[in-house]
């Protein structure tokens, strides 16, 4: 885009310079005599490169100012659509483009309600069939403890069929869970939590706070830590916990990793009082927590974190200890 | 006799899970919510706790949590409709003993709790004068060191385990040997009356180590 404005100036000012440039050039050959008149050529020449030159540097500046943004709302789509859900609530005092951005904005907080709504119907069906399933498969090894020979075959027989639904119900929700996770790539725990430094330092300057990062794998010595995981869900949902912990923590805010045998845990601490115990109960759940606009919520934060079959968990609360667990790659 | 907690707050699991473990002959109490469940494992009355994770008011992950962070060491056996291994791992961080995903066959969940309350013996177990030292592996008779080989060190801490009560041919046949089917062979008897030969126990008239006819075995208090 940059390219085709500068191609289009450069037409522009060249018609222009071309139409004043040939007729002062042929006056100049008619009227100014011949030991002046190479001067005067070099002259006419002269200004019109410069006005060239000078329309050229302004154009650029122009287009460059055009572009930026363009590509800034280019890259937050690309971002989007790697599953980085969050809205940016950017802009950039330009109707038509704070218009993309307000939709991209509202298709990110769509897209995470979607995803969190998802998760939720999953999480329900997969816990009410286990629950009846449960219910069902016990009154029959009750009935097949306590009776005789022949009713015992056809309660083992019913139990079967049992065991081959829970088998059926496994496979469907492993199949939904294979689709909600097909963006999901081999990642540096130890880079994603250093790109989180970038992302929150002003923060914590301004709130006069200090964030800590400590990961296996940063400095060369040790084998980095790998897990399988969308990068966009794992810094949204790293970016909710930290934001969690200065907007209603205290003190230093640490983000550490771990492996644990085949998971990777990441934890997000801070040095506050915690969470309430009323409220512990309730953290996760809709509303409760931010998604007031700024940011995606707790909620919807799980809900991305449970896509890439990973889960995110409130592990103490007091002080506040939030943890996401991932699938780990072991090197 | 074991008491064990069950927390479930789904009746209709909750009424045949109790009945199966008083029929295996635990005392059973049943809380319907995670608040009441940790009360009550806090209470020190109850020697397991079998808590579903879906509680209300606290759910299993916290009363996992509150009870670790209140410094109890009660086995948990934590029960869960979500059976994703990250789940046991979650499960385990709280501090969880054990995992158990429904639906499950109660022959696996009655197994996974008398594994977890033979485990809570890791201090010694004594009964009639006769102790084991679980941790450095010795048994003594009267105060006496005496010398057993594996198998009738197994056999003779799995009655002991069960002072008072019957062990079954199958039960020991099975702990021992891994193999239900040895309880009708001849070794187990005679691993027995090597036992009682050591512990110094009449054969005629043991005191200690005795024969519960048709059925298996006692270990007197």
């Amino acid at each position: 885009m940059r390219r085709r404005i500068l191609a289009w100036t450069l037409a522009v000012v060249l018609l222009a310079v071309g139409v004043l440039t040939v007729p002062l050039l042929m006056a100049a050959g008619r009227y100014v005599d011949p030991p002046d008149r190479l001067g005067a050529f070099a002259l006419v020449i002269g200004v019109a490169v410069g006005a060239v030159v000078a329309a050229m540097a302004v154009a650029a500046r122009a287009a460059r100012r055009i572009v930026a943004p363009l590509a800034q709302v280019a890259t937050d789509a690309a971002r989007l659509a790697g599953g980085d859900l969050g809205p940016t609530g950017r802009r950039y005092g330009e109707e038509e483009l704070d218009e993309v951005a307000r939709a991209l904005d509202s298709a990110a907080v769509r897209l995470g309600e979607l995803v969190r709504r998802e998760r939720q119907l999953a999480a329900d069906v997969s816990h009410q069939l286990r629950s009846r399933l449960t219910a069902l498969s016990m009154r029959l090894e009750e009935v097949a403890a306590l009776s005789d020979d022949e009713l015992k075959v056809e309660a083992e027989a019913a139990l079967d069929q049992v065991d081959r639904m829970v088998h059926i119900v496994d496979e469907l929700l492993d199949q939904a869970r294979t689709e909600r996770a097909h963006n999901a790539v081999e990642l540096d725990v130890a880079e994603q939590l250093a790109a989180l430094r970038a992302d929150w330092d002003d923060a914590f300057r301004v709130s006069g706070r200090e964030l800590r990062i400590t990961a296996p794998g940063a400095d060369a010595h040790e084998p980095a830590l790998r897990a399988r995981a969308t990068p966009g869900h794992v810094a949204q949902a790293l970016g909710v916990l930290i934001e969690n912990a200065l907007q209603h923590g205290a003190g230093v805010v640490t983000v550490s990793a771990r492996a644990h045998g085949e998971h990777v845990v990441v934890e997000v601490r801070d040095e506050g009082v915690g969470v309430p115990d009323p409220l512990v109960p309730l953290v996760f759940d809709r509303g409760v927590s931010g998604g007031d606009g700024t940011g995606i919520g707790l909620a919807v934060a799980r809900a991305l974190v449970e896509a890439d079959s990973g889960r995110l968990e409130l592990r103490s609360a007091r002080p506040a200890v939030f943890a996401v667990y991932l699938p780990r790659i072991s090197s | 006799m074991a008491t064990v907690l069950l927390a479930e707050d789904d009746t209709a699991i909750a009424q045949p899970l109790a009945r199966a473990l008083e029929r295996e002959g635990y005392e059973v109490l049943v809380r319907a919510d995670g608040v009441s469940a940790l009360q009550t494992a806090l209470s020190g009355s109850v020697d397991l706790l079998v808590l579903d994770l879906g509680l209300p008011r606290a759910d299993g992950l916290e009363v996992a949590r509150r009870l670790r962070a209140a410094g109890s060491a009660l086995p948990v056996l934590m029960l869960t409709a979500r059976r994703d291994e990250v789940d046991f791992v979650v499960g385990l961080d709280a501090g969880a003993d054990d995992y158990v995903g429904k639906p499950f066959r109660l022959a696996e969940l009655l197994a996974r709790v008398r594994a977890l309350l033979r485990r809570r013996y890791t201090a010694d177990l004594s009964a009639s004068g006769v102790r084991l030292e679980l941790a450095s592996h010795r048994a003594f008779c009267d105060g006496t060191e005496i010398h057993l080989t594996n198998k009738e060190y197994a056999l003779l801490r799995l009655l002991l385990e069960h002072a008072g009560d019957v062990v079954t041919r199958q039960e020991a046949a099975d702990h021992v040997w891994g193999d239900p089917d040895m309880a009708g062979s001849k070794t187990l008897d005679m691993h027995i009356s090597w036992l009682r030969r050591k512990l110094g126990d009449p054969a005629q008239a043991p005191r200690r180590l005795v024969t519960v006819r048709g059925v298996g075995f006692r270990f007197e208090r």
